[in-house]
């Protein structure tokens, strides 16, 4: 301690009834520190002054000699004075000043001076400046008292927080504080890695990413989203979705492959910091470029990335080719899409693939880009053959698996079927195949055209149903537009609704209404956030040029999303029974999912964006808000799963509860008349129990669900048991491989949108794998 | 009528269809490698009409276009199982049989009346070792006159043999009971120990995937139409 705080001590020590008791023990404790010799104070004042450790040791080692624990301080400091002369000049004269010097984050040493706390407050928040000198004042005076070796920048700013709270400022707090992980956090993140997310294997990026996760989250519920919002989301009323991302980058985005074609790639979306492509000459580098584009395009998104009519645009690209080298450029690409482990923190791209089995209509007569991307007068409709053998290849590559026989989940296979062309029975050959692979491995996910939907139905990656009909014409199609996604989702959480509004109709839309109001500011205020990055750069691929005033990206064509979970339980409560177990309630659920669509429309309308409706792929929502409510209702949350355990969730979306005992033609029904309530996609879910379902019988399954149920999209999944030690895949969720006998198996299953291993799935989740009522199980 | 119960939805038990299956209770036979213990003996069933039946297919009557009657033996309740049928058929559902094929007489009835579509016939083991495998002595003449009928009458069928190891695997069985069926759509399944099997002292092992291709290979070299049922395959055309 220097001679002027112990001259400030003195001072505290006078005018003690101005500090909270706190306050006074602390003092008291210094004080009494303070008074006495002890050689690790000699330290600390010699190192608080600037001079090295090794210094102060050996000044403190010297005093030693001399004194004990009787002598006082200030009788010792001008003999550190003189020893700090002898070896540390500069460091004796700050010790002459009286300064405080301190170690900040940027590992320099600096000299504490309570101007910067006042600096900083003035700067970074609205304070009021006598305020602000207040709080340094206090925060100096503190510091100062304290024994520390060195002060670090963030322990200064944690004071300043106290102090702010103390002073009721908690306002300036939420703008004044830091962001980041408890030391204890770090650690475990290091030595265990994560299991909230099965994509992510246990390595360093996988690491840098959760830190980095972590701190974003927290970023965007304290800065980011007013304070309502955040509020919203933290009592579960909403879950916005992709938190650690949504200062930065949109969420899914379906791509058109022309516009690569076309213009060649650019990685990094200028050339800047990557090598520049020109447009694909050979079939090879078409798909490779085609590959590239979606792990590119991942870098500034943080959802799914698709193609849509993927082999239509890709088949003039194959022409003259034989059915061997065609497979080949198959495998390639999905090859690829398996093997850039590289994405968002070392997981493989969350990508997708749209197939047809014939040229679409509307394709028919549009120019077709060839290879140099150039035209030369054939449109897509000569190209039909080229376009069904690639389909065959593709499929044959998915029903192959990888080099071990295993399925791939990446990139997702998405196939347009249309109702109306079963009775020709054209396709028959091509859908034979898909359910094949339905059969085998649960991959295909089946876009039904239904006679409700619009014509261009671009199913997302993300299972994100994205009408162009609005903004579509010829020039339009041929203009490589068939892309987009949705920029930002945002889940209802309806069951709390239900909770709060007691069996009251008008509450309940009332308070519904609210949700969703909530709802469109977190959306409004995403695409304030997007385009003011996409405006400064920071989203480069996103933003390259289609025209002179279009970007490849442009927010105001994004769909933005309000899904919600729930509805079987909301039904429950509201109404006492289940979607399934009366017709009245079931019409509750179509009658509240009306007034979300009317509500949808009228954001549309007042905003001039497209907002839509649709299913959420609740994930870790369903067991998250679920929990939530667990905890502020009690026993009269409806929760699906045991509340004993705690593995507890919400059905998702407008399902039937997954194990509702009733037929699959009843189940159907019931969610197929959401379907077509939803304006940006809707999904349903077939489990199968058989462990070598009926390719034919699945056919005739599927064309049944088509043309009886208004379902337009949807999946068969099969449990799929993989053995580590000998390959053997097994139908069915087990816990020992049926040939070799090996324990070292995995479970893979369906998770909502993706299959993934069942290991990284949250409890929520497990305990809804468990109850799923599985069709055609014995 | 007694059933053991009813499984709404099957993609694996009428080739090519999705069917009902309905689980008739008791069995005239005692196979020891059964692994539907609980339907051939004890108590575990439940009293029901074939309303209550009809019911449950009701339900599901836009996904499926068949019902399978297997037990059990469904010919030893034949008055139900004709009812079912018959209004199985008025809701223009396609009818499968399983059968161990011990009750000509009612099988041909069904088959006089129009009542099955498609029939699925065991053949438990080569005529010598068919008394161990049915776990009863049995009177041949019924099984071969079975076959004949279901000939007769023209509708689609298979033949079917469960290959347990040590017990019908010997490839001079699977000749054998290529001699006694003649040309048939014949299918071999694949034994498996899960569960209890009915033949408490029976200590037979899975059936290897391997072993049970190459005597399927036997019975296709004898101009058969062969298929194979397994766990790593499922259905598979030899
Ligand atoms: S396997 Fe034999 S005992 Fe079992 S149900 Fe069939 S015929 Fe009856
Ligand atoms: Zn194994």
């Amino acid at each position: 301690m220097t001679k002027d705080s112990l001259i400030m001590v003195r001072d505290i020590s006078q005018s003690m009834e101005d500090f909270t008791s706190v306050d006074r023990n602390n003092i008291n404790f210094w004080l009494s520190q303070l008074q006495r010799y002890s050689p690790r104070k000699v330290v600390s004042i010699c190192l608080q002054v600037g001079t090295d450790k090794k210094t102060a040791e050996e000044i403190a080692g010297e005093i030693d000699k001399y004194a004990d624990s009787r002598v006082r301080m200030s009788e010792i400091r001008p003999l550190v004075f003189s020893l700090l002369q002898k070896k540390d000049p500069t460091a004796a004269k700050r010790f002459r000043a009286g300064e405080i010097y301190v170690r900040t984050s940027s590992q320099t040493f600096e000299r504490f001076a309570k101007e910067k706390i006042v600096d900083s407050l003035l700067n970074e928040t609205e304070i009021e400046v006598r305020t602000a000198e207040k709080i340094g004042k206090e925060v100096e005076r503190f510091i100062r008292n304290s024994n520390m070796d060195y002060v670090p920048s963030s322990l200064i700013r944690e004071l300043v927080n106290t102090k702010l709270v103390e002073n009721g400022l908690e306002e300036i707090r939420r703008k004044y504080t830091r962001v980041g992980l408890p030391v204890y956090d770090i650690t475990k993140l290091i030595n265990e890695g994560t299991k909230e997310n099965a994509n992510l294997q246990y390595n360093p990026e996988t690491i840098h990413k959760l830190m980095g996760d972590e701190m974003i989250k927290d970023y965007t519920l304290t800065k980011i989203l007013p304070k309502d919002l955040a509020t919203a989301h933290m009592n579960g009323q909403v879950h916005i979705h992709d938190l650690d991302y949504f200062p930065m980058r949109p969420f899914c985005f379906s791509h058109d492959v022309r516009y690569f074609l076309k213009r060649g790639f650019k990685p990094d979306g200028t050339g800047d910091h990557a090598t520049i492509a020109g447009p694909a000459k050979t079939p090879e580098v078409a798909f490779l470029h085609a590959a590239k584009v979606l792990a590119a395009s991942q870098t500034n998104c943080a959802g799914g990335q698709g193609f849509s009519y993927f082999n239509t645009f890709l088949a003039p690209v194959i022409r003259g080719l034989n059915y061997k080298e065609i497979k080949q450029l198959a495998q390639m690409f999905i090859f690829e899409m398996g093997q850039m482990y590289v994405a968002r923190g070392g997981q493989t791209v969350f990508s997708s693939i749209d197939l047809d089995m014939s040229v679409p209509e509307m394709f028919r007569d549009i120019k077709a880009i060839q290879l140099g991307g150039r035209t030369n007068g054939e449109t897509y409709g000569d190209y039909e053959e080229e376009a069904r053998t690639l389909f065959n290849a593709f499929l044959e590559v998915y029903l192959k698996g990888d080099y071990r026989g295993k399925p791939f989940n990446f990139p997702k296979f998405e196939v347009q079927i249309y109702p109306d062309q079963f009775k020709n029975g054209k396709y028959d050959e091509e859908l034979m195949k898909v359910s094949e692979l339905a059969a085998k491995f649960g991959t295909p996910y089946y876009i039904i055209n239904q006679p409700y939907m619009p014509e261009f139905a671009c199913y997302q990656c993300c299972a994100y149903l994205m009408p162009l009909d609005k903004s579509i014409d010829t020039d339009n199609l041929e203009n490589e537009t068939v892309r987009g996604g949705s920029l930002q989702v945002v889940t209802i959480n309806l069951p709390q609704i239900a909770y709060e509004s007691r069996g009251e109709d008008d509450k309940l839309f009332e308070m519904l209404d609210e949700r969703m109001e909530q709802a469109k500011k977190v959306l409004l205020l995403r695409h304030d956030i997007i385009d003011r990055n996409l405006r400064n750069g920071m989203l480069p691929f996103l933003s390259q040029k289609v025209k002179e005033d279009e970007r490849y990206f442009e927010p105001d064509k994004q769909s933005y999303t309000i899904g919600m979970v729930g509805m079987n339980e909301m039904v429950r409560f509201h109404t006492g029974n289940e979607l399934h177990e009366s017709r009245d309630s079931w019409m509750f659920g179509i009658k509240v999912m009306k007034h979300m669509k009317d509500v949808v429309a009228r954001f549309r309308e007042e905003t001039g964006m497209n907002f839509a409706l649709a299913r959420t792929p609740a994930e870790s929502t369903a067991y998250r808000l679920a929990t939530i409510d667990r905890k502020i209702y009690g026993d009269k949350a409806i929760v699906e799963g045991d509340p004993v355990t705690g593995s507890i969730y919400y059905t998702n979306s407008f399902h039937v509860r997954p194990n509702a005992d009733v037929s699959l033609f009843d189940r159907m029904k019931r969610e197929g008349a959401f379907h077509p309530l939803t304006d940006g996609g809707a999904m349903s879910h077939v489990w199968l129990g058989e462990a070598h379902p009926n390719a034919e019988a699945i056919m005739n399954l599927t064309k049944k669900i088509a043309v009886k149920t208004a379902i337009q999209y949807m999946a068969y999944t099969k449990d799929l048991t993989i053995c580590e030690s000998c390959n053997f895949i097994r139908g069915g969720i087990h816990q020992k491989c049926s040939k070799c006998k090996s324990s070292h198996v995995q479970n893979w299953s369906r998770i909502t949108g993706y299959y993934q291993n069942v290991k990284g799935w949250d409890r929520g989740k497990i305990a809804e794998l468990h109850d799923r009522r599985r069709y055609s199980a014995k | 009528m007694r059933i053991g119960g009813v499984l709404d939805m099957s993609t694996v038990d009428y080739p090519g269809k999705i069917s009902s299956v309905v689980f008739f209770h008791g069995c005239n036979f005692r196979c020891p490698f059964c692994y539907n213990v609980s339907l051939v003996e004890g108590e575990d069933y439940r009293e029901v009409g074939t309303k209550d039946i009809l019911g449950e297919l009701k339900k599901n009557r836009e996904f499926i276009d068949a019902v399978v009657m297997t037990g059990g033996e469904p010919t030893l309740q034949p008055e139900a199982l004709e009812e079912l049928s018959r209004q199985a058929k008025d809701l223009k559902l396609l009818v499968k049989l399983d059968t161990n094929g011990y009750t000509p007489d009612i099988l041909r009835k069904l088959l006089k009346s129009g009542l099955l579509d498609f029939v699925s016939l065991d053949i438990k083991a080569s005529p010598e070792k068919y008394n161990r495998l049915a776990g009863i002595n049995c009177d041949l003449n019924k099984i071969k006159q079975s076959i004949q009928i279901i000939r007769n009458y023209g509708v689609e069928y298979e033949l079917r043999t469960t290959i347990v190891p040590g017990q019908n695997d010997d490839p001079e069985d699977i000749r054998k009971i290529c001699d006694f069926i003649g040309s048939s759509p014949y299918v071999l399944q694949q034994f498996r120990p899960e569960g209890g099997t009915l033949g408490k002292s029976l200590k037979a092992e899975k059936m290897d995937k391997n072993k049970l291709e190459k005597l399927a290979e036997i019975s296709k070299e004898r101009g058969l139409k062969v298929k194979i049922r397994t766990e790593e395959g499922g259905e598979e055309v030899v």
